[in-house]
């Protein structure tokens, strides 16, 4: 469905003069500065799939979606959406894409959210039965019934991303961009979002391309995850995938049973034998021991039953690790770990 | 419209009267001087929408003279001389950015200080305009000869009449100080202030005489012109400088100016205080 | 790229990529936009009267500038006051002609920077009209107000007879007239891709426009009058075709013919500058993260 090879993006700024006439001399300079937004970007991606598209702040991603979405024009490389290349048959391309950016709405601003709508269904030259069922399904999806009515300049947020998120599928596109959707929404409103963008996934087969800082979103809805930094593609898979490769260790919370006398306590050697390793902590609570094993190589069963054996067991908890907590290092470390 | 903030970085003065507040008021001068650089741009601007509209004036009234002379006493040349040095000064008035300062301390909420010192705010008007002004008398200098090119310049007449011209000049900018700051106050009563302004700018600079000196006015809309505040505000000081007002009579029109800057300041002051008590009312 | 090319090149793709959009289309889409536009400005009523207000002060004030001249001189380069009355009411008509349908273009660069621009990619619908059916600004039909007026006042004191030539030749001139107007402000905002602050340059054109459209050029001099026929043809705009109507076409420098050739012009300069909006579109680099 989306054929990105090669894809580079430079943006080339004239470049500031200092001193004098500074700015008579900025405008006339033929000095320039260059910035790779986007550095031989490839990857496909199939009708149908959820492609979680993440990465820090200015690594790219914004570009590369402007890119695809035919706002930009690369400075080499080829893309293809269903067929057209989309900055040179805009329109034809606009007519298979649904898009919705985060912070900038693209419903009429003084006119009640249902007119938005049916100036969306006029733009994309809905058949009229066809707009009438996908309303009223959205409606309800969105439960937006309350607040159709209402001018788009006095829904809440909330309310607006709604109303974009339908008006971005109303004509049932192919191909659905999201571009930092969730954000600033609350805990309710996100799950609406979610289960919405879920649902048409599943019924149409709409081909998602995902860009967000919440990687929760990522975690529910994508199978699939890019990973972009300094405009280069870090890491191109599964998000299990991505925890197991750079993050394969579970940790164990062990709460030793303690009867107010010095008992045995737990040692690296004694635990070793058993496939873990003690992760210091500041010592506050005496009783409670964390333990790092490798998910791949040792059952937790086995750990706790080992331990048990031993040693006098409270309490256990185990914490996976989290598809952010990866993010983050990954972002920190500017790069994957060796 | 770029939006080009306005920051005062000294805090508000303290209430101490303006005869002490030199040293700081000298400050502000400065950073208001400054903050002309700033605005640079849209003081060229304005500057090359005037030379345009001194040479449409010189070529008009040039065809108007062809056409019957003598309706006025005052020969040609002169008359460009006025309409140039008259444009000039009109450009030079900061009446956009005085606007925009009240507007940004209303928006601020730092006007709420200056209810509690009004003395104080008043020299930092003044101090602000001081330095305003100083930032577009460099710009005349270095955009002097195209302006001479467009209109015509010469020397004022003789050194009573340069003399009698920097007293009615700076008559004429306390006229045009006071005029804003009324202008502006009006802000406290509605939001419509950037068109209100155009619109003001426009009917102001036609009344002052900058594009038809006050003489030309027929019958009835002459008496109404010689009485409005604005012909003191560039007519005045124009004429003195290319002589149509001499002796007497200049010195006349100056002592009309210095009853205008107190009439106005009077009102001023009695605007401010309603608009302070509407704050206060409305809890801004 | 037509729909067999792209079942070949892309065999997963169940259905092919939709067709471009028609002609009729595009119209109906332009038709339902505009009637939007409409909808939403009908909301704000209250800033009619000082929108007005400043249209009649800034398309008017040259108007009482002559006004007052002309009580006192004769002419202004042998045009009398109700010729020269004719001259400015074409002039005002022509710019509330152009200004109506083409105001957003003044707000193009604030839609640049603040990334507006960028939905209107995505939309099966040519940007410029997106652009320019966003929304309708009331402050539009102030210029509108004078321009009626004037010309009332200007046909009653000339005497103008309208026959149907004349109708047609006026209505021929006007929509000239606008063409032209509208052909600088689309090169000027098409400047808005590239460069940050265009309104300036915007507004230095909009007063050259005032300040010399409204008067017969011979009175700025043969240079002047020279450049704002052949190189900004502003002549075009009211001086000429006034001149015809008023059969004063001595020293217009040009034949009296040409003035029925103001709206050719005018729709080849708002080609030319169409081109220019197409060419720097490319440039469109596009704003935030």
């Amino acid at each position: 469905m989306i054929r990105v090879e090669g894809l580079t993006k430079e943006f080339t700024r004239p470049k500031r003069q200092t001193g004098h006439f500074a700015g008579l001399r900025t405008m006339v300079t033929r000095e320039v500065e260059r910035t790779t937004a986007v550095d031989d970007v490839s990857f496909d991606v199939q009708s149908g799939e959820m492609v979680g598209y993440i990465g820090p702040n200015g690594a790219g991603k914004s570009t590369t979606i402007k890119i695809m979405t035919g706002i930009l024009v690369p400075t080499s490389g080829t893309v293809e959406v269903g067929g057209v290349v989309p900055w040179k048959d805009r329109q034809r391309n606009a007519l298979q894409i649904g898009v919705v950016f985060g912070q900038r709405t693209q419903l009429w601003w003084d006119l009640p959210l249902k007119d938005s709508l049916d100036l969306i269904a006029t733009l994309y030259r809905m058949p009229p039965e066809l707009y009438r069922k996908q309303f009223d399904r959205f409606v309800d999806m969105l439960d937006m019934a309350e607040f159709l009515d209402r001018p788009v300049r006095q829904l809440s947020l909330g309310q607006r991303m709604r109303g974009d998120l339908a008006a971005a599928m109303l004509y049932q596109p192919r191909i659905l961009y999201l571009d930092e959707p969730t954000i600033g929404l609350d805990v309710v409103a996100k799950a609406t979002m979610r289960d919405f963008i879920e649902e048409v996934n599943r019924e149409h087969g709409t081909t998602v391309v995902l860009t967000t800082h919440d990687i929760a979103d990522v975690e529910r809805l994508c199978s699939r995850v890019i990973l972009i930094d300094h405009g280069r593609v870090l890491y191109d898979g599964t998000p299990a995938e991505l925890k197991l490769r750079y993050a394969p260790h579970r940790t164990l919370i062990v709460r030793v049973a303690g009867d107010g006398e010095q008992t045995d306590p737990m040692t690296d050697a004694d635990v070793a034998a058993f496939g873990a390793e003690i992760v210091p902590d500041d010592g506050a609570d005496p009783d409670l021991v964390r333990l790092r094993f490798e998910g791949g190589r040792t059952a937790a069963s086995d750990l706790i039953a080992a331990l048990a054996a031993r040693y006098s067991i409270a309490d256990v908890s185990i914490v996976e690790p989290d598809l952010e907590g990866v993010v983050r290092q990954i972002y920190l470390r500017q790069g994957l770990p060796e | 419209m770029t939006a080009v903030t306005l920051t005062t970085d000294l805090p508000p003065l303290a209430a101490r009267p303006w005869w002490r507040q030199w040293g700081a008021l000298r400050h502000v001068a400065r950073l208001r001087a400054a903050a002309m650089f700033a605005y640079r741009n849209t003081m060229l601007l304005f500057l090359g929408v005037s030379i345009v509209q001194i040479f449409m004036l010189k070529k008009v009234w040039g065809a108007l003279y062809a056409a019957r002379p003598g309706v006025l006493a005052i020969p040609l040349a002169d008359l460009i001389v006025y309409l140039t040095i008259a444009n000039l000064i009109v450009w030079s008035f900061p009446t956009q950015i005085v606007s925009r300062y009240l507007r940004e301390r209303i928006r601020e909420g730092s006007v709420v200080f200056d209810l509690v010192r009004p003395v104080g705010f008043v020299p930092q008007l003044v101090a602000q305009l001081v330095g305003t002004l100083g930032g577009a008398l460099l710009i005349i200098v270095i955009a002097l000869p195209v302006v001479a090119l467009a209109g015509s310049l010469s020397l004022p007449v003789g050194a009573q009449a340069a003399g009698m011209f920097a007293v009615s000049l700076l008559c004429a900018y306390g006229i045009a100080g006071l005029l804003s700051m009324m202008l502006s106050m009006v802000a406290f009563w509605t939001l419509e202030i950037d068109g209100l302004t155009m619109l003001y700018v426009l009917v102001a600079s036609f009344l002052s005489g900058a594009l038809v000196p006050v003489a030309v006015f027929p019958g009835a809309l002459r008496t109404v012109v010689e009485w409005l505040p604005f012909q003191a505000t560039t007519y005045v000081p124009a004429s003195i400088y290319v002589g149509s007002l001499a002796g007497p009579e200049a010195w006349r029109a100056i002592g009309l100016q210095l009853a205008w800057v107190v009439i106005l300041g009077l009102a001023a002051a009695l605007m401010w205080r309603r608009a302070m008590r509407r704050v206060v009312v409305q809890g801004g | 790229m037509s729909v067999s090319d792209a079942v070949t090149t892309t065999p997963a793709l169940a259905e092919a990529a939709p067709l471009r959009p028609t002609f009729a289309e595009n119209v109906s889409v332009t038709r339902a936009l505009i009637k939007a536009a409409l909808r939403g400005a009908a909301q704000y009523r209250l800033n009619f009267i000082l929108a007005a207000l400043m249209g009649i002060a800034y398309q008017g004030s040259g108007f009482a500038f002559i006004a007052v001249v002309l009580s006192r001189f004769p002419s202004i380069g042998g045009w009398t006051f109700p010729e020269i009355a004719v001259l400015y009411a074409l002039r005002v008509l022509a710019h509330a002609t152009y200004l109506v349908p083409l105001y957003m273009l003044n707000e193009l660069d604030d839609l640049v920077r603040n990334g507006t621009f960028d939905r209107f990619l995505v939309r099966p619908l040519n940007p410029l009209i997106q652009v320019l059916t966003r929304r309708f600004s009331v402050n539009t039909l102030g210029d509108v107000l004078t321009a009626i007026g004037i010309l009332t006042f200007a046909s009653s004191i000339a005497h103008l007879s309208w026959t149907p030539a004349h109708i047609l030749f006026a209505a021929a001139a006007v929509l000239g007239g606008a063409l032209i107007e509208g052909a600088l402000a689309l090169g000027i905002s098409s400047l808005s891709f590239r460069f940050v602050e265009v309104w300036p340059a915007r507004y230095l054109v909009d007063n050259v426009l005032l300040n010399f459209g409204s008067y017969p050029l011979s009175v700025f001099g043969f240079v002047a009058q020279w450049a704002l026929t052949w190189i900004l043809p502003v002549a075009f705009i009211a001086w000429v075709p006034a001149a015809v109507i008023l059969n004063h076409t001595g020293g217009l420098g040009v034949s009296g013919a040409i003035a029925w050739l103001a709206p050719v012009v005018g729709a080849v300069w708002f080609a030319l500058s169409y081109q220019f909006w197409r060419h720097e579109l490319k440039n469109y680099t596009s704003t935030g993260n």
